[in-house]
């Protein structure tokens, strides 16, 4: 194979910086969520960072030597590999996203991260981790510029979506963050095995506080709610705190062919998303937000950023009219008045399975607590009423060659499927709809998560095959290969 | 609507026995603690022996169910398969949103000359559909048809 010529360029020597401060980011991490205490863990964790170190420190160096790339008005070209040496040529034509991404070391050493990605794979095809900012900024404007000479429409941008300060304060407040509240309480407990914090002592604190007035076993009910707001004004913080720095300068705009992004505190994410690659739009909201009519629209695409399971932030706190006057101009919808519901045999459905999930939950609960776990059967009336809000939120319906699927309560989904763009059609029916002749109605695309995709649960089998036979013959007329 | 070819369901029953046998050693392990350990409350090979029986049960029955479930047809612009015990699965995957297909054999397959035709999509829940159980020559015929069709689609 022929090698890379004297044109071609290295990565920033500082890719080394951020190599080390991952490697020191994990044997933190290994050493603090270890089981073991003490000197064990400090030894154990001296021992595999040297190993850590001799393994791959050649190999990092050996793997930065290696890399080249060199990019003109045509193409971008990589060299790369160790063991299998690898010549990559993307042309310019094929090139759909070029994105600029500078986390918070980036921005201290002066480098960005370059991603650049075609529409044959989800992952990045290409990608320079580490370069200098103005390198950087070089490979786009090349690449952009290219691509525009090959794009015979152009890029022109319109007014955009901007979201300022104070919207994102305010979007900020109507956001819960269970994960990292989660991953919180773990390091707490293991500091706290570390000796550097001492939870019992402010436990045995409270309790000796006039508030409490008896010992542990006497206020347990009263600690565990004060536990359960900890945690929820925990999560309600972490929440915030993640979508200012997640979201801060949203910036987007949109071009007669991409929809331009810029967003970030931390981590300033810049790219493209081209308007071919658009699969659905998916609004979302939960009670609180829909009091002051606010959704966040996300844009369902084909692959990109894998983190983001294909669903990229299209406008991240917007009124309903600013989404419908914004999206549809980059695939038509309109949102009509009337929907239609599914069977209310749904509501028979899922009573029948939150009985059963409650009667198990308070049998099993009974074997270690009671009488007292035969309160739970006081979820039953719950569970209905559950079922019935399931029903009453539930809706579809096919208009102007998009099929609009609104569901769920609390973290409420309002999907807009282009017919177009469907891959593949299903009919599920378990034992329990069968029995009730009803049936789910799937409609697969591409780039929608496993446990994310539209459906419509819990409709009469007739009318299912009818709507599929509908929705089947506009895909027929509508699709393009 | 086509049925499968009955030899998947020897197929089925030995994979399954491969399957199950994994499990085999677990148990075996603990009925062998339980028989050297101070325990009256358990007979001894009890764990083996349940371990078995719904071995029996499941490859009698569940090979046999699942074949009589197992639709498919290749219809005029889309493949067609209907599935499922329990849960019943009616897919629709039309031919222009093919990406690629594969006929895909392994070596109980060949031993009973049968194959599967491997479906792929663009799309997340039916990226890959397998439609197992099909005569060898029948799925080779059935994928040169669909690249005929895309052939001419693209065409």
């Amino acid at each position: 194979m022929e090698g890379p010529s004297a044109d071609f360029r290295r990565l920033h020597p500082f890719t080394f910086v951020h190599f080390v401060f991952l490697a020191i980011v994990g044997f933190v991490f290994a050493g603090v969520s270890s089981p073991e205490v003490g000197a064990n863990v400090q030894r154990n964790s001296l021992i595999f960072a040297i190993m850590y170190a001799t393994l791959t420190g050649p190999y990092a160096i050996a793997k930065y030597i290696m890399f080249r790339y060199h990019v003109t008005r045509d193409e971008i070209i990589i060299y790369y590999g160790v063991f299998k040496r690898v010549r990559r040529n993307i042309p310019s034509e094929r090139i759909h996203t070029v994105s600029i991404e500078r986390n918070l070391l980036a921005r201290v050493l002066g480098t960005a991260a370059v991603k650049i990605e075609t529409a044959g794979t989800g992952d990045a095809e290409g990608n320079l981790s580490y370069v200098g900012v103005r390198e950087a900024e070089r490979i786009k404007s090349l690449l952009r510029t290219a691509a525009q000479a090959t794009d015979a429409t152009g890029s022109a941008t319109s007014p955009s979506f901007f979201m300022p300060i104070g919207r994102l304060l305010l979007s900020s407040v109507y956001q819960f963050s269970l994960g990292l509240t989660a991953l919180l309480i773990g390091i707490f407990f293991q500091l706290e095995s570390f000796g550097i914090v001492q939870s019992r002592a402010v436990v045995t604190w409270l309790i000796e506080q006039e508030f409490f007035r008896g010992t542990i076993a006497d206020s347990w009910p009263l600690l565990a709610v004060l536990s359960l707001l900890v945690i929820l004004v925990l999560g309600w913080a972490l929440g915030f705190i993640q979508n200012l720095i997640r979201f801060y300068n949203f910036q987007i705009e949109l071009g007669d062919t991409k929809i331009r992004r810029r967003f970030g505190l931390i981590t300033l994410r810049e790219g493209a998303i081209p308007y071919k690659r658009v699969q659905s739009f998916l609004l979302r909201s939960n009670p609180l937000m829909r009091l002051q009519d606010w959704y966040r629209l996300e844009i369902q695409t084909l692959g990109l950023q894998s983190g983001e399971r294909g669903f990229q932030s299209g406008m991240p706190f917007a009124k309903l009219s600013e989404i419908t006057t914004f999206a549809p101009r980059i695939r038509p919808f309109t949102i009509p008045d009337t929907y239609s519901r599914v069977s209310r045999l749904t509501i028979r459905r899922r009573s029948l399975r939150y009985s059963i999930l409650i009667l198990i939950s308070a049998m099993a609960a009974s074997l270690f607590w009671w009488p007292p776990a035969v309160w739970g059967l006081a979820l039953l009336p719950a569970g209905w009423g559950f079922a019935w809000l399931q029903y009453r939120y539930h809706r579809w319906t096919y208009h102007a060659g998009n099929l609009l699927i609104r569901r769920r309560v609390i973290s409420q989904q309002f999907w807009i499927v282009p017919v177009e763009r469907f891959q593949a059609f299903e009919i599920t029916a378990t034992f329990f709809q069968r029995q009730l002749g009803l049936c789910t109605l799937i409609v697969d695309t591409a780039g929608a998560g496993n446990l994310r995709y539209p459906k419509i649960i819990d409709l009469r089998r007739d009318e299912a095959d009818r709507l599929l036979a509908e929705l089947y013959d506009a895909f027929q007329t509508e699709a393009t290969w | 609507m086509q049925i499968l070819d009955p030899a998947i369901k020897k197929v089925w029953t030995i994979k399954g026995a491969i399957a199950w046998i994994f499990l085999l050693p677990v148990t075996a392990t603990a009925d062998v603690i339980l028989l050297f350990s101070d325990n009256d409350t358990f007979l001894p090979g009890l764990w083996t022996g349940l371990l078995l029986m719904i071995c029996f049960v499941w490859l009698l029955t569940i090979p046999r169910l699942r074949y009589r479930y197992w639709r498919y047809e290749l219809r005029e612009e889309d493949l067609y398969a209907v599935r499922g015990i329990w849960n019943r699965v009616q897919t629709t995957v039309p031919l222009r949103r093919i990406q690629h297909l594969d006929v895909a054999q392994d070596l109980i397959e060949e031993n009973y000359n049968i194959a599967r035709l491997v479906v792929h999509t663009a799309g997340t829940r039916s990226t890959d559909v397998v439609v197992p159980g099909i005569p060898y020559e029948e799925a080779v015929h059935l994928r040169d048809t669909v690249r005929e069709f895309i052939t001419n689609y693209m065409d």
